[in-house]
């Protein structure tokens, strides 16, 4: 069986504490497969402080958290080690209601997390948790292994003289039931994911299931709280092995079970067809929009965001898209290949030709397994949503991102409805800059963006500081297809009906529509307003070769109102290091770039209806001699 | 009253469980009846081994940056098929053979340099620029380690030896690691992991002593323990098969059996005990993950004040994907210890340890020389005494 559990010895025999870790070994060997951690919902684990190592995990098929307690082992030519598993709901799952009322009331503290990652500390509490027992089997020499999982098909306890509510009514009725939980079909959802983790890591599919059931204890809960058994109910054991000798560690008779729930098991195994649409569908990377009105912060924002997955040894690519022709943001990225900028102009309106194109080039270039389309400031991800429809094969929407400034909120707001809607679009609302307003001004914004877009999760950050890990959790409703209309585009670049946005972008466009320093003539409106109606503009300047730092300063601060963003690179005289500038209003700074600044000194200027021969007097002092 | 059920459940639950629904609960019993119905839980005890003390640690990062560019090195290992594949067929030097990404080989690759190993890296290392890839990407990972006895008496220790060649001669030569090596100061190699970037480097350390002790994880593949002996190793590893090793007094070797990424199989930590002072946890990647490392350190080792005063080296955050978004694994856990010293670099993440200095966490900063990006890692050729 495979190195990748058992590393290089893979013939030794175990011991006890080698058992009890191996199913952390094996999650751990199968989280290195990236489309097996997509196709099983894996969403990571954490160890206890436990000896033997306990510890806590969560997957997408249910909101709550699984424990896993080691119990005991024993190691020979038929090893085995048992384990009990714990589920703790959380305050919105609806298995809080099917709990015991006390148990709920402890896992809906919304400090129950702290204690639950450690909940092998905090027996009293835990132990109301248990759902069910795992048992893992391993001969010796031939690593026949086998997994089982026990567990009352219901857990109910009847409370004959039912629980008052205070309020008058009835919180369990007379006879009714206090506990009735699904226990089994809670714990075969984890059950499934690690038996998954076996035969990803072994490369082998497990044998066909096998299930028998033994009766199950109903509880009757007296009036003065004691606690009375009678015998009622399944409880039921489903048996997955590889290889026949495992079966020696369970008694009792099994039969043939449904194998639909264990497909997903052969699935990472390799064992069911490779063109099957949910495992073409997890080969596929993760695609996060990114976007956030100008100066809000998202560059921050995406910086974390790649330090964090890096950590996590994963690779995120960026495609990036700006009004002007130079991606400054690349300068504060780390890697080359990594980075890719679209054509020059708005993603909104070139995004199925120049953004399939980036997809694929990305794709056979690095393979990353998460791609973060950065959006510039002024595009509307409104516009964009039924493009994604199209991308469906290429990569998987995960999250659409809008960073915005808190400083700034409301005159973003008053100056762009560009700013609406990329807040109406998002899933996630990164509310930026909260050190920047009181705490009362922060409860306004976040109030006024819960009421434009209710679904959308709002985190407040400070430096655009967000774990990367909360984000797509509100996604569903981007899930749903637009409508489709198929009027032609009067301007002949194959656009379909410009009075929505939900036309087929399945295409490449038919011309360059990366220049957008003018105004259509046609209203390009996309069901929402992009930036050209809005008469957004950019000017690019070249910068001399150095600059003084106290005149770029103030040659920031004289920005007249209609310029929204300043960005660019500065070789200054008082420093070595080539300088980002930055300039929203009432903010502008210099800091280093964090790579190498290659190109010459640049200045991008955008704004509303720009005055260029305005700007350039203003910044004549630092452009670069044309003569 | 009805025999209906009038009241949500769940409006109940949450009322109570944030406080907006009080003095309901005298009724309820709580878990007076968990007691029969669950079976109860033994609780957590600790047994903590006592492996005695030293009076201090002196560490001195020789090299911390183990590569340059991460997008390559993540490039070429999804190119090569993922994070499961043998790092020794990826292609990278000293294993690379002229044939590309996913197509290297450990026999291949060092036929082509054995002849020249260890003495001349610098041939060795040209040869490979040509066949492998990326080739200006490898650097290292090593640490010097200066235990100072509770007698006084010092003992000096390499943890790692990098990955390139010219790198780690150019680095060894810095640090005066090259004279230490020669005239048997350095008492022993640690090696952490198997590892490319920690590991790979080791005729680095046989061109000046070829026959010190060196530790190696039991986890280690066939391919790794013949590198030992075509690098010019001379004597026998000495290999880490159980969990605890003392190696002198107050210092332990504490062995983690976990799968690593390039098919690399568990990771060898260090842990002090400082006199007066505390535990101190010095590793080459924490690949185990930090919790895992501080908790084990916490639940079998005995130290002085029962606390842990100093951590020191990359601190990696996976395995443990955490599932708490809101539970910012590494930095929370951090401040949950308490430590009195910080000293992170390689792979802890620039702005990972940004965070730690802004939280006022005692991160000891460094000078950013010698390619080192930024002062909040302990860098290359700076020093931290525990």
């Amino acid at each position: 069986m495979s190195t990748a559990i058992f590393g290089p010895d893979a013939g030794r025999r175990l011991v006890e504490s080698d058992l009890l870790s191996l199913p952390i070994t094996w999650m751990t060997a199968a989280c290195m497969d990236t489309r097996f951690r997509r196709l099983s919902g894996w969403l990571g684990f954490a160890p206890c402080e436990s000896m033997p190592r306990a510890w806590t995990c969560r997957i997408k098929a249910r909101p709550g958290v699984f424990g896993v307690l080691p119990l005991a082992a024993e190691s020979g030519d038929n090893a085995a080690a048992d384990f009990r598993l714990f589920y703790f709901p959380t305050a919105d799952d609806p298995m809080i209601e099917q709990v015991a009322l006390a148990a709920a009331i402890e896992a809906a503290r919304p400090s129950a997390n702290a204690w639950i990652r450690d909940f092998p500390a905090h027996p009293e509490r835990a132990a109301a948790f248990a759902i069910a027992e795992l048992r893992l089997a391993l001969t010796h020499p031939a690593r026949h292994l086998g997994l089982s999982v026990t567990a009352d098909k219901r857990r109910r306890i009847v409370v004959p003289a039912g629980i008052a509510a205070p309020d008058g009514g009835w919180l369990v009725p007379k006879g009714g039931l206090e506990e009735d939980l699904p226990a089994f079909a809670i714990a075969r959802d984890l059950f499934r994911v690690l038996a998954a983790g076996i035969a990803s890591a072994t490369e082998a599919a497990p044998d066909s299931p096998l299930a028998a059931v033994t009766p199950a204890i109903l509880w009757m809960r007296a009036a003065d709280g004691g606690l009375s058994a009678t015998d009622d109910g399944i409880r039921r054991t489903d048996l997955l092995t590889w290889g026949t000798d495992a079966r020696a560690a369970w008694a009792g008779d099994f039969t043939a079970t449904d194998p639909a729930p264990y497909r997903l098991a052969r699935a990472a195994a390799g064992a069911e067809p490779a063109d099957a649409p949910d495992i073409v569908a997890a080969a596929r990377p993760q695609l996060v929009v990114l976007s956030g009105f100008l100066g809000s912060g998202k560059t921050s924002f995406l910086n974390q965001f790649i330090e964090f997955h890096t950590a996590h040894d994963r690779l995120v690519a960026v495609i990036q898209n700006e009004i002007g022709e130079t991606g400054v943001d690349t300068m504060m990225l780390e890697g080359d290949e990594s980075v890719l900028a679209l054509d020059a102009g708005c993603v909104c309106c070139t995004l199925a030709g120049s953004l399939t194109r980036g997809l694929r080039q990305l794709a056979d270039s690095i393979a990353p397994e998460i791609v973060v389309l950065e959006t510039t400031g002024l595009a509307n991800p409104m516009n964009m949503r039924a493009e994604f429809q199209d991308l469906n094969d290429l990569a998987e929407l995960s999250a659409v991102v809008a960073v915005v400034d808190a400083a700034r909120f409301w005159e973003s707001l008053a100056a762009s409805d560009v700013a609406a809607e990329q807040i109406a679009a998002a899933d996630t609302v990164i509310l930026n800059k909260c050190d920047l307003v009181t705490t009362d001004v922060r409860e306004a914004i976040s109030h006024e963006i819960h009421h434009r877009n209710p679904a959308a999760r709002i985190v407040p950050a400070i430096h655009g500081r967000v774990n990367p890990a909360i984000l797509g959790e509100t996604l569903s409703r981007h899930a749903a297809p637009p409508p489709t209309t198929e009027a032609a585009c009067p301007c002949g670049c194959d656009h379909h009906d410009h009075k929505h946005h939900d036309h087929d972008h399945g295409h490449d466009h038919g011309h360059d529509h990366g220049h957008h320093h003018h105004r259509h003539d046609h209203h390009h409106d996309h069901g929402g307003v992009t930036h050209l109606d809005e008469g957004f503009t950019a000017l690019r300047f070249a910068l001399a070769p150095t600059t003084d730092r106290d005149l770029l300063m103030w040659t920031l601060a004289a920005s007249p109102p209609k310029v929204l963003r300043i960005k660019g690179i500065a070789h200054l005289t008082d420093t070595d290091a080539p300088q980002v500038i930055q300039y929203v209003p009432g903010q502008s700074g210099c800091e280093p770039t964090e790579k190498d600044a290659t190109e010459p000194p640049f200045l991008l200027i955008i704004g509303r209806d720009l005055d260029a021969a305005q700007l350039r007097r203003l910044w004549l002092p630092l452009l670069k001699d044309e003569t | 009253m009805t025999d209906d059920t009038t009241t949500s459940r769940r409006d109940f639950v949450k009322g109570v469980a944030t406080g907006a629904i009080g003095g309901a609960l005298a009724g309820m019993g709580l878990y007076s009846y968990t007691g029969s119905a669950y079976d109860r839980l033994a609780k957590v005890t600790r047994q903590q081994q006592d492996f005695g003390a030293v009076r201090s640690v002196k560490v001195t990062a020789i090299s911390e940056t183990s590569w340059f560019n991460n997008a390559h090195l993540m490039q070429d290992i999804r190119a090569a098929g993922g994070l499961l594949v043998d790092q020794y067929t990826i292609g990278w030097g000293p294993f690379g053979n002229g044939k590309g990404v996913g197509k290297g080989s450990y026999e291949e690759g060092i036929a082509s340099i054995k002849k020249m190993l260890p003495n001349d890296l610098e041939a060795a290392w040209t040869i490979q620029t040509k066949q492998s890839l990326h080739p200006d990407n490898p650097g290292g990972f090593a640490t010097l380690l200066e235990v100072e006895d509770l007698d006084g008496s010092k003992h000096k220790y390499l943890l790692d030896t990098g990955w390139s060649y010219s790198w780690m001669d150019q680095s060894f030569k810095r640090e005066g690691i090259d004279q230490m090596l020669k005239s048997g100061e350095i008492e022993a190699l640690i090696i952490s992991h198997e590892h490319f970037d920690h590991y790979w480097g080791l005729p680095a350390t046989m061109k000046y002593n070829n026959h010190l002790p060196m530790y190696l994880h039991k986890g280690f593949y066939k391919e790794g323990l013949q590198y030992a002996k075509d690098s010019g190793y001379k004597g026998d590893p000495i290999i880490v098969d159980k969990e605890m090793t003392v190696v002198r007094p107050g210092m332990m070797l504490v062995k983690f059996d976990v799968p690593i990424i390039c098919r690399v199989f568990g990771e060898t930590s260090l842990a002090f005990n400082v006199k007066d002072k505390g535990l101190v946890l010095i590793s080459g990647c924490n690949h185990q993950g930090i919790l895992q490392m501080t908790s084990t350190a916490h639940q079998k080792l005995k130290y002085d004040n029962d606390r842990f005063y100093g951590i020191y080296g990359g601190l990696h955050i996976s395995p443990f994907e955490d599932w708490d978004p809101k539970y910012d694994d590494l930095v929370i856990s951090l401040g949950k210890w308490n430590f009195e010293r910080v000293g992170c670099n390689h792979c802890t993440g620039h702005l990972t340890a940004k965070k730690f200095v802004e939280r006022g966490y005692p991160v000891v900063r460094g000078t950013a020389r010698f390619r080192t990006s930024s002062p909040d890692y302990l860098g290359n050729g700076d020093t931290i005494t525990f």
